[in-house]
């Protein structure tokens, strides 16, 4: 547990389900004391799970039910296949868990799409995969529809190929088998629509409908996606050194050493810039003048030419892109430019396009480096 | 609540067998723990009332619809290697179940709900082509008479700008009525028939009404509509007891609760005490932009479990847990 998190309320940890929550009830919580350590934490960094302790305690236990005599019990649902761990055959199409140390016990379930064999997980090269959703009602021009019997999962999903990140070779758990060639050429026809920056994707590639407007519910429903999966990528991405040229990641190197006396006054718009370096692996938009007045303190270059400004430029044109277009999805991962312009353009139709994006990243890098090289004033 | 290697023994065993048999203790806990009294609204019980009956239904149509039909126990042990997400899953799976219990009948209702709508009101007309009912804005006879556009272009396009319409609110009958379905109300079903024929520009029939509303409002599983709509509306202002009402905006409360994450309850909590956007945002080590998003997501969660009851009222509740 952090001190940070701590005040501000949000946990460390995942939120337990109302069945871990409810173990300090049970009669065998004595066996159970390193699960109740962990719980007894959580509980002591998340309000929201106080809330739900504190009602699950005062409700009182339901009457017993019975199940009904028609519950399908001992009878296999439908034909479930083989699975096989088998993590040297990561070819295109191949379905695997994921795992992240950010969040235990939770697993990600991806197709992958692209990497090639490997000696060394952590310093080679990442593999590109692709989630899988059960919640297909959502599915958009870019979600492919895959029905159970066309892949080796057994149900019905959608595979998300707009919210493609990479991971490294360690994050694998599980080998699910494979999607089958009829999906499989769908779901290449879709990926090679979004390489070459296609508007919309193919029409007999089985997605769902188009989203045409910032107002259709799927926007948000997406955005809550990127986060679940945001932290299955990020931090193994920095691993294997995806974000090396990141301003953010020389920012926070910097900022491990700042001295007490030159930290920003607390509440200072460049203190909030600060925190929000320090604590992740990205930010959004900050305000323009209080990042150049953090980055002229922190002593990092940023002017034409440099490897921190052409870093600036890249992660301006994210940072904006994101603010305009909230969620605009993969931007706040630190992806890569042309990916962050090519997922908001496929999004919204009609969107500004790139030479107005140009013109506000221009305007907006101008207020860093203006800012960043005034004369440094001390802190009161 | 099983052990890990409890959890692993499971998960190797029921896919080994897809024997539902092994979880009978896990889903009795997860049914028994969901509807505890106070936990989830009465009005989405059969009968109106959490019993051991309405338990026994509502679980016996959770593991049709859900754990067998859909397959999300094969789902849930994917996504989890350990009991605790594994657990969750299950319990989203119960819950949603439980929103979204409705027939396979529901679209037509729908249709023919919005066929009443849109011959009630004046900004709708109708025009018979080729032994057809289609459906506009009255505006449209204006502009082009007896012969405007009709939808000629394909269902997904359609679809997509049903969609592009925006968010409406599905709301659910409280106690007094003693239903559990969730409907899109008369004000919400009119709102949306307007955006749709703005971003169609074109009459459309009721077989692609029908495909609108299956595939926009959740496959025809997500939505009823039902000939009480005016009743159930003036249900809540009468003879509704304060006590059954309390009980019911603490269950919703309870419920959304479950569904919003714990950096949405804590925006919520910050922002009930008082504290601005910039100071939440300050506090969390978010962007104000995330703040704002933020409530924007518990507030429609909100109103999609409000029903009878305001939005606020919800909130004010859900605060007063979190305090």
């Amino acid at each position: 547990m952090t001190e940070e998190n701590f005040k501000s309320g949000l946990p460390d940890s995942i939120c337990p389900s109302l069945e871990e929550l409810a173990i300090s009830t049970d009669e065998t919580s004595e066996e159970m004391s390193d699960e109740m350590s962990a719980l007894e934490a959580h509980l002591a960094q998340c309000a929201r799970c106080r809330a739900r302790f504190a009602v699950l305690q005062a409700a009182p236990e339901s009457e017993p039910f019975s199940f009904p005599s028609t519950l399908g019990v001992g009878k296999p649902i439908r034909g479930l296949p083989r699975r096989v761990r088998n993590d040297s055959r990561l070819e295109f199409g191949a379905i695997c868990s994921i795992a992240s140390d950010e969040r235990p016990g939770e697993r990600l379930i991806v197709v992958v799409i692209g990497g090639r064999p490997v000696k060394d997980a952590l310093v080679d090269g990442p593999i590109t995969v692709v989630p899988i959703s059960v919640v297909t009602q959502y599915a958009s021009n870019w979600d492919v529809l895959v029905d159970a019997s066309d892949l080796d999962l057994a149900y019905d999903c959608m595979v998300e190929t707009w919210n493609y990140g990479q991971i490294a070779r360690v994050q694998l758990d599980e080998a699910f088998g494979s999607v089958h060639p009829s999906a499989l050429h769908r779901l290449e026809l879709v990926w090679q629509a979004i390489r070459k920056g296609d508007e919309v994707a193919p029409d007999d590639a089985g997605t769902g409908p188009r989203i045409l407007s910032a107002q259709d519910p799927r926007i948000a429903f997406q955005s809550d996606e990127v986060e679940g999966t945001r932290s299955f990528y990020t931090p193994h991405v920095t691993q294997v050194r995806e974000l090396a040229g990141s301003l953010v990641t020389r920012l926070r190197e910097r900022a491990a050493t700042i001295a007490e006396a030159d930290e920003p006054p607390t509440g200072s718009v460049e203190a909030e810039v600060l925190a929000e370096v320090r604590g992740r692996g990205y930010i959004a938009a900050p305000d323009g003048h209080a990042l150049g007045k953090l980055i002229s303190l922190l002593g990092v270059d940023v002017g034409p030419g440099t490897p921190e400004g052409d870093a600036l430029e890249e992660e301006a044109s994210a940072w904006i892109e994101n603010e305009r277009f909230e969620p605009a999805l993969v931007a706040a991962r630190g992806s890569a430019i042309g990916r962050v312009r090519g997922v908001v353009g496929r999004l919204i139709p009609g969107h500004a396009g790139d030479d107005r994006l140009a013109q506000e990243v221009a305007a907006y890098v101008e207020t860093v480096r203006r800012a960043a090289a005034e004369p440094r004033t001390k802190s009161p | 609540m099983i052990s890990e290697t409890a959890y692993a023994k499971l998960k190797r065993d029921y896919r080994a067998t897809q024997d539902l048999a092994l979880l009978v203790d896990l889903i009795n806990d997860v049914v028994g723990r969901a509807t505890r009294p106070g936990r989830i609204p009465a009005a989405l019980a059969e009968g109106g009332t959490w019993n051991a009956n309405s338990r026994a239904a509502a679980a016996q149509g959770w593991i049709e619809e859900r754990l067998l039909r859909r397959n999300d126990v094969t789902a849930a042990f994917d996504f989890a290697s350990s009991p605790g997400p594994f657990y969750s899953s299950l319990e989203r799976s119960f819950r949603h179940y439980l929103l979204n219990a409705a027939g396979s009948t529901e679209v037509q209702n729908l249709v023919e709900r919005a066929n009443e709508v849109m011959r009630e009101l004046d900004q709708f007309d109708a025009w018979p082509l080729s032994g057809a009912m289609w459906w506009g804005l009255s505006a449209w006879r204006a502009k082009w008479g007896d012969e405007p556009e009709s939808w000629n272009a394909s269902d997904e396009e359609l679809v997509a700008r049903a969609w592009a319409a925006g968010e409406f609110t599905i709301s659910r009958y409280g106690p007094q009525v003693g239903r559990a379905s969730p409907v899109l109300e008369r004000h919400e079903l009119t709102r949306f028939l307007e955006a749709l024929f703005e971003n169609t520009q074109a009459l459309i029939d009721n077989p692609r009404l029908r495909t609108v509303f299956a595939r926009r409002f959740g496959a025809g599983e997500a939505v009823r509509a039902v000939e009480l709509f005016d009743e159930a509306a003036g249900a809540g202002e009468g003879d509704a007891s304060a006590g059954i009402e309390e009980s019911e905006v603490s269950a919703c409360a309870v419920l959304l609760l479950e569904e919003i994450t714990a950096r949405q309850a804590e925006v919520l909590r910050r922002k009930y005490s008082g504290e601005t956007l910039e100071e939440i945002a300050s506090a969390l080590g978010i962007a104000r932009g995330t703040v704002d998003n933020e409530l924007t997501r518990i507030g429609d969660a909100a109103k999609d479990l409000a029903g009878d009851y305001s939005e606020r009222q919800i909130l004010e509740k859900v605060f007063d847990l979190l305090s």
